[in-house]
């Protein structure tokens, strides 16, 4: 089931275009990351898709509501936790999450429910009578999860959730996150950080100066990124005649020689890479090595980004 | 339907600081026995055609409104550099309720206010100025325009000013003229000549003679409630159509 589906969202600050007809979708337990560099248009994304900021053209359907038509009810849907979303300083850590449950449930016991609830699955129990600025910057964010999650939504939009934190805080979020997506949740998180997205994202979307550079799973576009798969050494150059031999196992594979290094690209199964080690032992070639070649987010990302 | 709980929440940031709460309290409190027990006494000559303290209390009146118009509209400014405006956004209620709840806050903040400045005026200075339920009515009403007058006028000032040090730069340089050049302490007529001009177009000035004619029992100023009642729209406006446009 398609929870998010935005088509062609453009906005345009003054005459400059800060996101051009962007198209993305979350479906139901899906985890899509929207990941881009600073100005890319991420923020801009999520205001348009959370009614905060109207796009110039385009549309969004959240649950099918179409947020332009339906606000209201669209709104009913999503939780946010905003940019840079701090909590409000005036309430302590149970009034900010309670005056979130209050706006999402009929009657206030249910909120006061609810919130006691996220306070336990988020284990602040505790720091429920602290006020935010006695809080360390890992304890504010669990306490925006809880206030986030207190929400019985199907969609969690993130903007940057982990920026600032240390390493073992972060863990603990996206910890969080994994644990409610398990539970059927779906979320859009905008992020610039790699790590975070190949470790929580599901589906990742590049966008570069607004508009979409390269979308899909998050393993396929590992996969499809690849230029090669394995690399194999021999103990001496190879041949032409041996290379044209290859070529004819298996015309999916694309095979790039240099000295003794070859280089296997494309869809390689493990019956076509046997063939292909059969074949340099016929020919009486020793294997030196093989190793299968890992391409990480961070080479998409810098391959995209610096590719003009 | 869920108006009534975003004014619970305005109530809740309101109560969660027990020191923000006993602020409201203090304030006419500390304000008219300052200025009606020891400056009454100083200026002992009548002023304006009145006592000092018949003078004073509705341009006391004129602070508190003022002073809780600023108290609730100022953290829209706040709310917008910590995301918490955003999250308000993205809540399944309209735009409009969210101004709406802030509003009925102040108005309840200054009620506060008001009562204990009709308390006091009934209990130490009955002598000086006679209120009927009637008048004091009038000037709850009165009091309730200025509210919704200053939150609205410091509204669009928040909604349109982008930079932050822009906004405190105008914050102040607004504040202190609504007071001081007003008739708030001191008739129109006593300032210098080059302050006229700017008591004139200080809204502040409608508001306290209007309130001031309340409690002096003499005809009400309408042309001075329509100019009070116009800024309040107008400001109204302005700060809507600004608050629209403030993650443009």
């Amino acid at each position: 089931m398609v929870l998010l589906n935005a088509r062609n969202l453009t906005k345009s600050y003054k005459d400059k275009k800060a996101v051009d007809s962007l198209s993305l979708t979350v479906n139901s337990g899906e985890i899509l990351g929207l990941v881009g560099p600073n100005g890319a248009g991420k923020t801009t994304t999520i205001r348009m898709i959370t009614t905060i900021l109207p796009a110039d053209s385009g549309s969004v359907e959240i649950c099918g509501y179409d947020i332009s038509k339906n606000p209201k009810i669209a709104r009913q849907n999503f939780s946010l936790i905003p940019q840079g979303g701090m909590l409000n300083f005036q309430l302590n850590v149970f009034n900010n999450i309670y005056t979130n449950a209050m706006v999402r449930y009929a009657t206030f016991r249910e909120a006061r429910k609810a919130t006691e609830t996220a306070l336990d699955a988020l284990q602040i129990k505790e720091l429920a009578n602290k006020y935010p600025q006695e809080l360390s910057g890992g304890m504010r964010r669990k306490v925006q999860l809880a206030r986030l999650f207190v929400s019985p939504v199907p969609l969690y939009i993130l903007d940057e959730p982990t920026t600032g934190l240390d390493p073992i805080a972060k863990r603990q979020i996206w910890n969080t996150i994994q644990d409610k997506a398990a539970s059927g949740s779906s979320f859009l998180i905008t992020t610039q950080s790699l790590e975070e997205a190949e470790a929580l994202c599901s589906s990742i979307v590049f966008i570069k100066e607004g508009k979409v550079v390269l979308g899909g799973s998050t393993r396929g576009i590992l996969e499809n990124q690849k230029k090669y798969s394995y690399k194999i050494v021999l103990d001496r150059a190879v041949g032409q005649n041996i290379v044209d031999l290859l070529a004819h196992i298996d015309t999916k594979v694309t095979i790039d020689c240099s000295g003794s290094s070859i280089l296997l690209g494309g869809s390689i199964t493990n019956v076509v890479l046997i063939k292909i080690l059969t074949c340099f032992e016929q020919y009486g070639y020793t294997i030196v090595s093989i190793s299968r070649e890992e391409i990480s987010l961070e080479d998409v990302y810098m391959a995209l980004m610096e590719n003009n | 339907m869920k108006f009534y709980k975003l004014v619970y929440r305005e109530w809740l940031c309101l109560m969660q600081s027990w020191k923000i709460f006993l602020q409201s309290l203090l304030d006419p409190l500390l304000t008219l026995s300052v200025f009606a027990f020891a400056f009454s006494r100083i200026v002992k000559s009548s002023v304006g055609g009145n006592n000092y303290i018949q003078f004073i209390i509705p341009g006391i009146l004129g602070l508190i409104s003022m002073s809780n118009g600023l108290y609730i509209s100022v953290p829209i400014y706040t709310d917008k550099l910590t995301g918490e405006l955003e999250l308000l956004f993205s809540f399944p209620v309209g735009r409009l309720s969210i101004i709406f709840a802030k509003y009925i806050v102040a108005i309840v903040r200054s009620t506060i206010g008001f009562l204990i400045v009709v308390a006091m005026v009934c209990m130490f200075y009955s002598s000086y100025i006679t209120m009927t339920l009637g008048s004091i009515a009038a000037l709850y009403c009165i009091h309730c325009l200025g509210t919704l007058l200053f939150s609205s006028l410091f509204f669009m000032l928040v909604a349109s000013i982008k930079k932050q040090d822009t906004f405190n730069l105008i914050i102040n340089l607004i504040y202190v003229p609504l007071i001081y050049i007003s008739n708030i302490y001191y008739p129109i007529d006593s300032m210098p000549l080059v302050f006229r001009p700017f008591a004139l177009v200080n809204p502040m000035s409608y508001l306290v003679e209007v309130s001031r004619d309340i409690v002096s029992h003499l005809p009400v100023h309408y042309a001075s409630l329509g100019i009070v009642s116009v800024v309040f729209v107008v400001s109204v406006l302005v700060g809507w159509r600004a608050f629209n446009r403030m993650f443009k």
